[in-house]
């Protein structure tokens, strides 16, 4: 791996609820290496907009980070003042939220809100006009002319999907977070906004963390990934490794559950049997263990720790050292 | 087998408010069809998939049907009536057998709501009498399979998975007849995904639902759509039996749809016809075959006239000079 840009060490963040402590990070490592594209997958309610909010320090008002560092450019985010911080998300770091009307203001036309973010430049209004047209038409908007003046409810999901990453990308940040940015796109779409995001990290070098439940998008868009279960990290590596020689239960499972890879037509999709565990009373075992193909005794009792499969390639399993 | 919907030629015309776009071009129109001669028939029982690109018109159809959005043109027949013809009782009683899924989950849950009485909001809105709410939320759980702690979460308590689920929960609130699913498992991881759409089915078998599915994954039609149906600016521009249109794709446009799906082996090298070109609008269409600005195999004819729609089987049917 080359040198870093992010990386994360032993974090773990709580969510206050009514029935106690909900641990949604438990011990999270991973590594952005500069210039690098890293997926990150793992099931619904696993961490992963958790882990995005708090990069970025937008977690919501009952979380907190109880444990970790999340070092950036040299300066741990989690030490950032409030300030420095909101400079940190205009400038450096961009986001590309799953929802994107988190990031899109209903009562402000998408030319007013283009035009906003860029309140630090110090160019003309017809500039950044400009602007804002060029990086809507890279994401495929057609008429940009016509259409930026519309509000978002004048656009379709996925044209606003798109939109969220044009103003994402107007800050050319040194890394650009994306929490499903494709989900609502179809194919077509989807592999030109992937072509997109590999021309712009070659064109600017920056990193992208990449979050996406579509396997085959990680394959084809990622240099590594990162797969996650009820809040912790189980596998890590490069996509080829992880993707041809699953070590964890877990994504051996994941991996056969994608309909991509069900050649026959079946009516009942496989599923991977068993519930998310409870994370407010966690046991003391393996997170996997209640639904895990090939228990151990220690799975029940130890939580396993990170065990490297072959080099740069690693997974939290006992099966790596029975 | 029955039609329990049928569509014919509808049209979903919007108004352009914006002054802008007439001060940059005095040609533009007032107004725009994001549905233009849209006909589909969904069979009872049955599962139709509708798919096309980002801003194709979509969920404007869903509205649509739903009685949601109002049609300019063309009929919509629910059980051999028409819906345009309706009285307002009949309306509100038609749109309680319809069970829709907003394509944004979580922005479609009022945050101030808990679970549990959103799963049931439908009955209140429909004035249904005599629920019993604690009654009907524990069995709606209990079928889209949260446990019984969620009724008393808010949704931003909730992963985008879990708020799916309490999107279904919803849809089934009132014994729909037809459910309308706008992208129901986008953003689920595939064993999640896998479960919705084991439930869905699971649902259809047990309680002979009819269903509209939206949706972008092209494996998810695959596996559990009996018919599809691909949109292209506003039109249908093929549709016929999954499994045919699967193994002989006739519009080009199906064609590419269905090699852009990224495989999950990144060793596997994707045969892909790529589109080119920019994505028109629905504000300013190309002339004759609407796709002919980006078709890969697009001849002179095709930017003349529009081609017609036509069965090329029993079951298949497009809108294309030169089906593959
Ligand atoms: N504000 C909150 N308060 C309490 N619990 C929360 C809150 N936000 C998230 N959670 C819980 O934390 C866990 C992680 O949620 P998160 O949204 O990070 O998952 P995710 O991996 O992004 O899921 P998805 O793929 O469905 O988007 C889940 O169990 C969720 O219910
Ligand atoms: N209320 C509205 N007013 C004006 N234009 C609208 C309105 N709703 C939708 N549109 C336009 O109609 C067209 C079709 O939108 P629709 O939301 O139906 O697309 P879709 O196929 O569902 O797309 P996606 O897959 O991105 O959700 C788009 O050009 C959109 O901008
Ligand atoms: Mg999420
Ligand atoms: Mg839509």
């Amino acid at each position: 791996m080359t040198e870093p840009l992010l990386t994360i060490r032993n974090l773990s963040v709580d969510y206050r609820i009514d029935t106690g402590r909900l641990q949604a990070l438990r011990q999270i490592n991973i590594d952005v290496p500069k210039g690098s594209i890293v997926g990150v997958v793992g099931e619904s309610g696993c961490g992963k907009s958790t882990l995005i909010s708090s990069i970025i320090r937008l977690l919501p008002h009952n979380a907190s980070v109880s444990n970790g560092t999340i070092e950036f450019e040299g300066a741990n985010l989690l030490d950032l003042s409030e300030n420095e911080m909101r400079t940190m998300r205009g400038t450096r770091i961009s986001i590309v939220f799953q929802d994107p009307m988190t990031s899109l203001n209903p009562v402000l036309s998408i030319e007013q809100q283009m035009t906003h973010i860029q309140y630090r430049d110090q160019r003309s209004t017809s500039d950044k006009l400009n602007k804002s047209l060029a990086m809507l038409e890279s994401v495929g908007i057609a008429d940009p002319r016509k259409r930026i003046t519309q509000y978002p409810h004048e656009y379709s999901g996925g044209m606003l999907q798109r939109i969220s990453i044009a103003m994402a990308l107007q800050a050319q940040p040194s890394l650009l977070i994306a929490d499903e940015p494709t989900t609502a796109l179809d194919a077509t779409l989807e592999v030109q906004i992937i072509h997109l995001l590999k021309d712009i990290q070659a064109e600017f070098g920056c990193s992208i963390l990449f979050i996406s439940h579509h396997l085959g998008v990680i394959a084809e868009l990622c240099d590594y990934v990162v797969v996650m279960y009820a809040g912790e990290v189980v596998e890590q590596g490069t996509v080829r490794d992880v993707f041809h020689n699953p070590a964890h239960p877990y994504t051996q499972k994941l991996l056969e559950c994608d309909p991509a890879g069900i050649q026959t037509k079946t009516r009942i999709l496989p599923v991977i049997p068993g519930e998310i565990p409870d994370l407010v009373n966690l046991s003391g075992g393996c997170i996997f263990s209640s639904r895990c193909h090939c228990v151990l005794p220690d799975c029940e009792t130890h939580i396993p720790q990170r065990r490297e499969v072959t080099s740069g390639h690693s997974a939290n399993c006992h099966l790596l050292s029975a | 087998m029955t039609d329990i919907l049928q569509l014919k030629n509808v049209c979903v015309r919007f108004r352009i408010k914006s002054a802008m776009g007439a001060l940059f071009d005095r040609t533009s129109p007032a107004s725009f069809d994001a549905v233009r001669d849209a006909s589909i028939t969904l069979e009872e029982g049955q599962t139709l998939a509708l798919v096309g690109e980002s801003g194709a018109g979509k969920s404007t159809l869903a509205l649509a049907i739903t009685g949601l959005e109002r049609i300019a043109e063309g009929s919509i027949q629910f059980e051999g009536r028409e819906i345009s013809q309706m009285q307002a009782n009949e309306i509100r009683e038609y749109r309680r057998g319809i069970g829709y899924m907003w394509q944004n989950a979580i922005g479609s849950l009022s945050p101030r709501m808990t679970v549990r009485s959103l799963i049931t909001e439908p009955a209140r809105i429909h004035r249904v009498p005599n629920v019993n709410t604690r009654e009907l939320s524990s069995k709606l759980l209990d079928l889209v399979g949260l446990s019984e702690e969620f009724g008393d979460r808010y949704p931003h308590q909730l992963s985008g998975g879990q708020a799916r689920r309490v999107g279904v929960a919803r849809a089934l609130a009132l014994n729909p007849r037809l459910i309308v699913a706008d992208e129901p498992t986008a953003g689920l991881d595939v064993s999640v995904q896998g479960e919705i759409l084991n439930l869905l089915n699971q649902l259809q078998d047990e309680l002979k639902i009819s269903m509209l599915v939206i949706t972008h994954n092209l494996n998810v039609v695959r596996h559990t759509s009996d018919k599809i149906a691909i949109m292209y600016l506003g039109r249908i521009v093929e549709q016929g039996d999954t499994a045919e249109i699967f193994s002989r794709p006739r519009h080009p446009y199906t064609l590419a749809l269905l090699s852009a799906s990224p495989s999950p082996d990144p060793d596997m090298q994707a045969d892909r016809i790529e589109l080119k070109g920019e994505i028109p609008s629905p504000i300013n269409r190309p002339s004759g075959c609407e796709f002919h600005t980006r078709c890969p195999f697009v001849k002179e004819t095709c930017s003349e006239s529009p081609p017609p729609f036509e069965a090329v089987s029993e079951s298949q049917a497009l809108s294309c000079y030169f089906p593959r």
